[in-house]
């Protein structure tokens, strides 16, 4: 069997309170899982499950109490200043907004350019070719450089922040409700085109959600946190096929009933 | 421009005249000023202390120079007093600032409580004693300013610094491995810049009052250099009599003071936006 992309043993993650305070119940609480090659993993749970905590901790922005991060078969946790920065590379990232996570005062070119000068890359010609290249493969045209975030639709602008999370050519991307800021129509075509580029480049994906619908359609398997305990771990058929634990079949049911929507509006 | 005078309103685009009116006598003192060789300094003893006439509109001082003359050789020290004190500021408080906010932790406490022992002085009163110490002289009161100015500069940068470092484009310079001196000169100091450079031009008129308070208590540009907190100060001893030598340097360091104010006033209405607390 060849090296999983991510391997997480037994983390546990624990804001810190006071010097004083009650130790609180930790974020997340000893999760542990794999994320085979050229695979997705689909992160279901409620807001306050941990499961935007347990991505920041991959993602080296939060301390992790214990436990194992095995990027590639690295130790990922034992990594520290410049080197942890050169690694960032192996990771690529797309956030919810894609009009926050982009800056209003950089051109498109500018955007792009970015991660790649940071890792050593150089102005010029070649630069430019290849950040045309990402955009192009992100089915936008190169005449899209020149412009500002401000100036794309919503479904634009997430493209130009998959192209930018693919920039470095990671081996494992990251998306954090990637599709939740955007019109249904829209969220069709950026899971299309997440799944073209998952099969075109060999990526490896950890898609988070609260939406079990989107999750099921493009995950080969999946993961249900609950108040920072994985409660229910495995193939996504499998899972949604015969979920073992009470609260995935009350989140599936919601999925079928159409109630959906009133599942995320709920109050965490 | 249009657009600028329309936010502003009429008294914001009155006090903007005003304040643009003292750079130009400023720049141009030597040629605007009917006595130039008064205005720089020398005696006329002919004519001292005579009152407000024809020759002399706003009357002459006790060694017979012109006061409009004066005042308009005053403008130049005093602007470039109060543009000095504001940069000294910004040069100290901005970096202080920024690296409180961006690295957090216990960087921004010994930052900023080293900041607020500063902040913990009364303003003028610390002004006063840095000039003291040092001694009279232009230089030196331009740092005895200072050290109490830029504290505000750097509570400010910081308050922007800790929105942007919370943006997710800020996040994501910062997972796709940009280092730390790339994102404050990128993303980080272009837009903390505009404001505080729009606080520190609006700054340029209290700092200038505080240097002429200096200047007023003889700590501040020796004579004969022309200075209006001087002006005031060597009148006094003239005064009632020859009220015109104190009033009319007076009236001088009140309008720019209140154009400034009212400026300042004027942009942060309309901008509904960053308002501190003046010194």
């Amino acid at each position: 069997m060849t090296t999983p992309t991510l391997d997480i043993d037994n983390l546990v993650i624990r804001y810190r309170a006071g010097l004083f305070a009650v130790r609180p119940k930790p974020a997340v609480n000893g999760a542990s899982f794999r994320l085979a090659k050229g695979e997705t993993l689909g992160i279901v749970g409620e807001s306050g499950s941990g499961k935007t905590s347990l991505l920041r901790a991959i993602l080296r922005l939060l301390p992790a109490e214990s436990g194992q991060i095995r990027l590639d078969g690295q130790d990922w946790l034992a990594l520290r200043g410049s080197a942890l920065r050169r690694e960032r590379q192996k990771i690529g990232v797309v956030l919810q907004n894609p009009f926050l996570s982009l800056s209003p005062r950089l051109t498109i070119a500018d955007i792009l350019a970015e991660p790649i000068l940071a890792q050593g890359g150089r102005h010029g010609a070649a630069m430019r070719k290849k950040i045309a290249g990402l955009l192009s493969d992100c089915g936008l045209p190169a005449d899209f450089l020149d412009r500002r975030a401000s100036e794309l639709s919503g479904g634009q602008a997430q493209r130009v922040a998959i192209a930018r999370a693919l920039a470095l050519e990671p081996s494992l991307l990251i998306l954090d409700e990637p599709t939740s800021a955007l019109d249904v129509s829209v969220q069709a075509q950026i899971l299309n085109l997440l799944s073209d580029l998952k099969e075109s480049r060999g990526l490896s994906m950890l898609f988070v959600t609260h939406n079990l619908k989107v999750v099921a359609h493009v995950s080969d398997a999946l993961l249900v946190m609950r108040h920072g305990d994985v409660i229910e771990f495995g193939r996504t058929k499998e899972v949604i096929g015969a979920p073992a634990d009470p609260y995935t079949r009350e989140l599936l049911s919601y999925g079928r009933r159409e109630k959906l929507v009133e599942h995320e509006l709920a109050p965490g | 421009m249009k657009k600028l005078l329309q936010r502003l309103g009429w008294p914001g685009t009155v006090a903007l005249a005003i304040v643009l009116l003292f750079v130009l006598v400023a720049l141009f003192a030597p040629w605007i000023a009917p006595y130039p060789l008064q205005g720089a300094g020398g005696p006329n003893v002919v004519a001292k202390l005579s009152p407000p006439s024809a020759d002399y509109w706003l009357g002459t001082d006790h060694l017979g120079r012109d006061i409009l003359s004066r005042i308009a050789y005053g403008t130049r020290v005093s602007l470039t007093n109060g543009i000095l004190i504001v940069a000294f500021s910004l040069l100290i408080g901005l970096p202080i600032g920024l690296a409180a906010g961006y690295f957090g932790g216990w960087v921004d406490e010994a930052l900023m409580r080293g900041t607020d022992v500063f902040l913990a002085f009364p303003a003028l009163l610390l002004a006063v004693l840095m000039a003291a110490a040092l001694g009279p002289g232009f230089l030196n009161s331009v740092i005895a300013v200072a050290v109490t100015w830029w504290p505000w500069y750097a509570r400010l940068a910081r308050a922007e610094v800790l929105v942007l470092r919370g943006q997710p484009y800020v996040e994501a310079a910062q997972l796709s491995g940009v280092s730390h001196w790339r994102i404050i000169l990128r993303h980080i100091l272009p837009a903390t810049g505009r404001p505080l450079t729009v606080q520190a031009a609006l700054d340029v008129g209290p700092a200038l009052l505080t240097a002429a308070a200096l200047s007023f208590l003889g700590l501040g540009v020796l004579p004969p250099t022309a200075d209006w907190g001087q002006m005031v100060d060597a009148g006094r001893k003239f005064f009632p009599a020859r009220w015109w030598y104190s009033a009319m340097p007076g009236l001088t360091i009140f309008v720019i003071a209140l154009a400034f104010s009212v400026l300042g006033d004027a942009l942060r209405e309309r901008k509904g936006g960053t308002a501190r607390a003046s010194a």
